[in-house]
């Protein structure tokens, strides 16, 4: 494949166009999973299929766009966002409760006068874990890619007035 | 040492000491009298004092009539193979175990509780599986068993997934990424 | 549960892990490595476990063949052993 300097693949209409389709559809698909709790799958399956869906797009426009829409910042971020929130919720049982409740026994929390502590439950797991979960595993799949795909980072340090141009077989 | 690791170490060291504190309290998974998930009604009822069944099995003798009870409910019965009958504390009567070399699967205990009415001994069995299946709906609202099993009875192993999932992405972002800064 | 179809299904699979470790290019082995993990979620679902084949479909052939795809595009294409 050899195309203008630094832009080693040549844009191919069809693709790009078929790509910009169907990103959009995998990620609601990758929401459906991750939030509805109906189906199968949960926070772990959503993220990768929304990882996916990046991959997708970071294969077709390359890896100065792919990099422009989950930036480094956003990845940091989210790797630590779901997690924290995952804990978080766990010990936010115990610190609601006085000390009360076990670690992550969500029916403790004072949702619970409100709804039933089952529905306490339901509405802690399908929503706060499995987005914890989520998040997590969608930057971290996203990340580890962007780090096996980012090829030209030894010369690029010599030029750095280059800006990011990556070079990606 | 400069300070900022002596700030990492504390911070280290002050997790260790809350995630040893928070998993004090969870009730090991097999512990047959943790009260989460202790027994099963089988549904098997006998009438005490029938034939000295009191005295019979505080001898230690297992009646053949409830062992071939239990055994038609599909359940291996206590009396063929080595099974005895055992004191036993947290508010049951009997506890009928299996006998083993090291030490007995709580899946194989049977309880024996004495009913107020009609002074009946109802025959309990300790089993997870069973118990999760009848009290996943009642006590967690998710419609899917697998979801709740793997987010709230193993919500502990899940987290632990979620975060070895983080440190294998900060590993590959450490071992990636050689561009001076990180 | 339907036993013939499975048993089909999981001898095609040691096909395709003998042909994924015998074939010299890396891409064509990595390219049976996604295909062996499409083969062994519907195995999966077969089997009446679909947590369990959706989560084989998303990360097996999804990110891990993606990841391996980058991974080569480090590396040369031919093994040479």
């Amino acid at each position: 494949m050899n195309g203008k300097k630094g832009k080693i693949w040549e844009e191919n209409v069809i693709i790009e166009t078929i790509t910009r389709l169907m990103v959009p559809f995998i990620q609601i698909y990758a929401l459906y999973v991750m939030v509805g709790t109906e189906g199968a799958g949960g926070g772990f399956q959503g993220g990768v299929v929304f990882a996916a869906s990046i991959v997708l797009f970071t294969v077709t426009f390359g890896i100065s766009k792919g990099r422009k829409r989950l930036p480094e910042s956003w990845n940091a971020a989210l790797n630590s966002l779901g997690l924290y929130l995952y804990a978080g919720v766990g010990l936010l049982c115990i610190v609601l409760s006085l000390g009360a409740a076990q670690y992550l026994n969500y029916a403790a929390l004072p949702l619970s006068q409100i709804m039933s502590p089952a529905h306490t439950r339901a509405l802690m797991i399908s929503d706060v874990v499995e987005v914890g979960i989520g998040l997590t595993v969608m930057s971290i799949f996203a990340s580890i890619f962007f780090d096996l795909a980012w090829k030209g980072e030894g010369k690029k340090n010599k030029d750095k007035n280059k800006g990011d141009k990556e070079v990606q077989e | 040492m400069k300070p900022i690791s002596a700030m990492a170490l504390l911070f280290v060291v002050f997790l260790g000491a809350l995630f040893i504190y928070v998993s004090e309290d969870i009730p090991d998974f097999g512990d047959p009298y943790s009260p989460a998930n202790r027994y099963v009604n089988l549904h098997i009822s006998i009438d005490v004092g029938a034939d000295g069944l009191e005295d019979s099995l505080r001898a230690g003798v297992i009646p053949e009539e409830l062992s071939s009870r239990i055994k038609a409910r599909g359940f291996p019965s206590p009396s063929e193979t080595e099974y005895s009958v055992e004191e036993v504390e947290g508010g049951w009567d009997v506890l009928i175990a299996k006998e083993e070399l090291l030490y007995p699967e709580p899946e194989k205990y049977y309880f024996l509780k004495e009913e107020e009415e009609g002074n009946k001994l109802v025959v309990y069995r300790y089993s997870i599986p069973v118990r999760w299946e009848e009290k996943c709906e009642e006590e967690i609202g998710v419609p899917n068993m697998v979801t709740a099993g793997l987010a709230d009875y193993r919500g502990y192993d899940t987290l632990g997934e979620t975060t070895v999932i983080f440190t294998a992405g900060i590993a590959v972002i450490l071992l990636l990424r050689r561009r001076g800064k990180l | 549960m339907i036993i013939p179809l499975d048993l089909i299904l999981l001898f095609f699979l040691v096909l395709i892990a003998i042909a994924a470790i015998s074939v010299r290019d890396l891409l064509a082995a990595i390219i049976l490595l996604g295909a062996y993990s499409f083969v062994i979620a519907t195995v999966y679902v077969e089997m009446h476990s679909v947590d369990v084949g959706f989560t084989e479909a998303a990360v097996g052939a999804g990110a891990i063949t993606a990841f391996m795809i980058a991974a080569l595009a480090r590396t040369k294409r031919e093994a040479s052993d």
